[in-house]
């Protein structure tokens, strides 16, 4: 009699101590998602907010108060450089973006379908070149446009952009070549394929993802990147729209806050718009049922 | 029509010291089925791969019809290859992959293009499959897929390496029926690579056995079989392989000294008498070990005790895994003389049929 009174009590017990163990596991992953949601919401949030500020406000912080207005964003384009600003950061990291992925893609296949003298020093002497922070190198890529009467060019700073992106995107690129059996090739070249047949009807499609988050990646840079651009342009009418915005806030006595704030925001629109557009490539399986063994 | 000749035909691997191919020579006849067997690494796949032009030949020559192709490209070898892999195009749907080798070569309308594939499709049941993509289909759908792009492009020779080694045994049975017809409809040569040689015994018009880079032996299934010229060929084709003893020869019988000794009938004796009190190696295949009554009566000298140890009961037939002594053998009988692990059986060896190598060399004596 006792016994059967316990056991369904002991199963309740049990029963209890998994579903509380289950709560705190859950817990603990939406408080890490809650957490992590703040610090990157809040200053977005922030920025916004400042954005649509009718008034300038002297400090960032995050108050709803106050009438809103798109008046920020109209003297963006009236009164300020900005608009310039903007396409000189569009034409740099288009180019980026095209001539990157095209270097790293046909370089990431030379490496990895290719065997060649140098193969292996030069991928080692990627690696190498990539331990050099960008920094350290400022003070020679400035010589160095001096010298080519290169300062304040775009050619020279997207030609960086494009270098500095060159080795690590290249190892990338080729592991990801390397995932394509070399079977596929190899069975085109029975077919008739030539060398860039293989390469564009065969291998390449079967890359997307990577390809698009190359372009992605090199899109974005020239768009983040102020140090370089503020080293290498000297014009204010030349800079980038990191560069540029920087200029509303350099000056402690007169920080124009929500002309910042309405500049951040709006170069965050193209990238966002690439972001969904290159979506559809960021796809898992191309590889799927080509090959088995 | 392709006849293909191999001389002397070396392969050696960058940084590698040995040769991985040694001085192979081969015949292939058109319209002929031969099969390479061997173990993993005896270089069968290596052979087909360079007459696929895939790898260098390092030495020797390469003939097709009379011309050398050492230095052609693949694509213009005339020459369709079936991967163990299947490599089909995971970005093209089934049409698309067949179609590629005929796409590619610009000598076909797009009407016979459709023409070809959708024949090749009949035959291989994959006419409903035609729009789906290689990742939609199953590993048997996709090993046709795989068949059926090297049947369109209508190649004078067809490669195929392990095609089947990746499917499940029931597929792999009815793929083989299809290769087979493949084969009968096109008469085309094939040369198909496996270590099955179920596959080739079965299929095959000539075998080569391959051991370390070298031919062991070419021929007919029944040859390979029945005739081996050494004791690796001997071991090799059969399962369970043969069994071999290490054994003296002396007057008419041969005993390991271990709990084997038996007669030899009269007519082998005359092919081994230069080893009369020699050691010699006996092979003697599990289905050449009787246990039925008739048989031990018929050759009382060549009976021996043994104790069972291990014993695969498999329907029409029983496996008897015996020692005798300390040699060890395995015996293939009728299931009705199946015996219980650890029972005593008298057994016959049918030493007219059993095979004599020479210790040293391993050649077969005859």
């Amino acid at each position: 009699m006792d016994n059967t009174a316990v056991a369904p009590k002991n199963a309740n017990s049990k029963q209890n101590t998994a579903r509380r163990h289950r709560f705190w596991k859950q817990f603990w992953t939406y408080f890490y998602m809650v957490v992590l949601g703040i610090i990157i919401i809040y200053p977005v949030l922030i920025t916004f907010i400042t954005a649509f500020k009718d008034a300038n406000v002297q400090a960032f912080v995050l108050d709803f108060g106050g009438k809103w207005t798109l008046a920020n964003f109209k003297t963006l384009f009236t009164s300020t450089l900005y608009g310039s600003w903007y396409l000189n950061t569009m034409v740099i990291s288009i180019s980026c973006m095209v001539i990157q992925v095209i270097v790293v893609t046909l370089a990431g296949y030379v490496y990895s379908r290719y065997r060649f003298a140098g193969k292996k020093f030069s991928l080692t002497f990627f690696i190498v070149i990539q331990m050099v922070p960008t920094m350290a190198a400022l003070t020679a890529y400035y010589v160095l446009a001096n010298m080519l009467n290169a300062l304040d060019h775009y050619w020279f700073l997207t030609a960086i952009y494009i270098g500095g992106g060159i080795p690590q995107n290249t190892w990338l690129m080729k592991g990801y070549f390397d995932n394509v059996p070399y079977d596929l090739d190899e069975s085109a070249k029975l077919d008739g394929a030539g060398n860039f047949k293989i390469f564009w009807s065969i291998v390449l499609p079967l890359v997307k993802p990577m390809i698009a988050v190359q372009a992605l990646w090199a899109f974005m840079s020239p768009v983040q990147d102020y140090l370089m651009a503020k080293f290498l342009l000297t014009s204010e009418s030349h800079y980038t729209v990191a560069v540029g915005l920087q200029t509303f806030i350099n000056n402690a006595q007169n920080q124009q806050v929500v002309l910042f704030s309405a500049g951040a925001i709006l170069v965050a629109f193209p990238i966002a718009a690439l972001f969904f557009y290159l979506q559809r490539f960021f796809v898992s399986g191309l590889l799927a049922g080509g090959s088995k063994g | 029509m392709v006849e293909m000749n191999l001389e002397h035909i070396y392969k050696k691997y960058e940084g590698n010291e040995k040769y991985s191919v040694t001085d192979m020579n081969l015949e292939i006849k058109d319209g002929e089925f031969v099969f390479f067997i061997g173990p993993s690494g005896c270089g069968k796949s290596t052979t087909l791969r360079m007459i696929a032009g895939l790898e260098d030949i390092t030495k020797g020559d390469l003939k097709m019809n009379g011309q050398i192709m050492n230095d052609v490209e693949p694509k213009n070898r005339d020459i369709a290859m079936v991967f163990q892999t299947y490599a089909l195009y995971p970005n093209m749907t089934v049409f698309d992959n067949m179609a590629f080798g005929l796409q590619i070569r610009k000598t076909y309308s797009q009407s016979e293009i459709k023409k070809r594939v959708d024949n090749a499709a009949e035959q291989l049941g994959l006419t409903d499959f035609l729009q789906r993509r290689p990742a939609n289909l199953s590993g048997g759908q996709r090993q046709r897929v795989a068949l059926g792009r090297a049947i369109v492009r209508d190649a004078g020779t067809f490669l195929l390496d392990e095609p089947l080694s990746n499917l499940d045994a029931k597929l792999r049975v009815d793929m083989r029926t299809t290769i087979a017809q493949m084969h009968q409809r096109l008469k085309t040569n094939m040369i198909y690579v496996t270590h099955d040689q179920i596959e080739a015994m079965t299929m095959a018009d000539r075998i080569v056995i391959m051991n370390d880079g070298k031919i062991m032996q070419v021929g007919t299934p029944h040859q390979l079989y029945n005739e081996p010229v050494n004791k690796f060929v001997a071991g090799f084709m059969g399962s369970p392989s043969m069994n071999f003893f290490e054994a003296t020869l002396h007057d008419g019988h041969v005993s390991d000294g271990k709990g084997l000794d038996v007669a030899v009938p009269e007519g082998r004796l005359k092919t081994l008498g230069a080893y009369n009190g020699k050691h010699i190696t006996v092979g003697i295949r599990p289905e050449d070990i009787h246990a039925e009554r008739v048989a031990l009566d018929a050759m009382p000298d060549q009976i021996v005790h043994t104790k069972v140890v291990v014993s695969e009961f498999l329907g029409a037939e029983t496996m008897l895994y015996c020692t005798a002594g300390q040699s060890k053998f395995t015996a293939r009988v009728d299931a009705r003389d199946y015996r219980n692990p650890g029972e005593n059986v008298d057994v016959a060896f049918e030493m007219s049929k059993a095979h004599f190598f020479d210790p040293e060399t391993q050649d077969v004596i005859r």
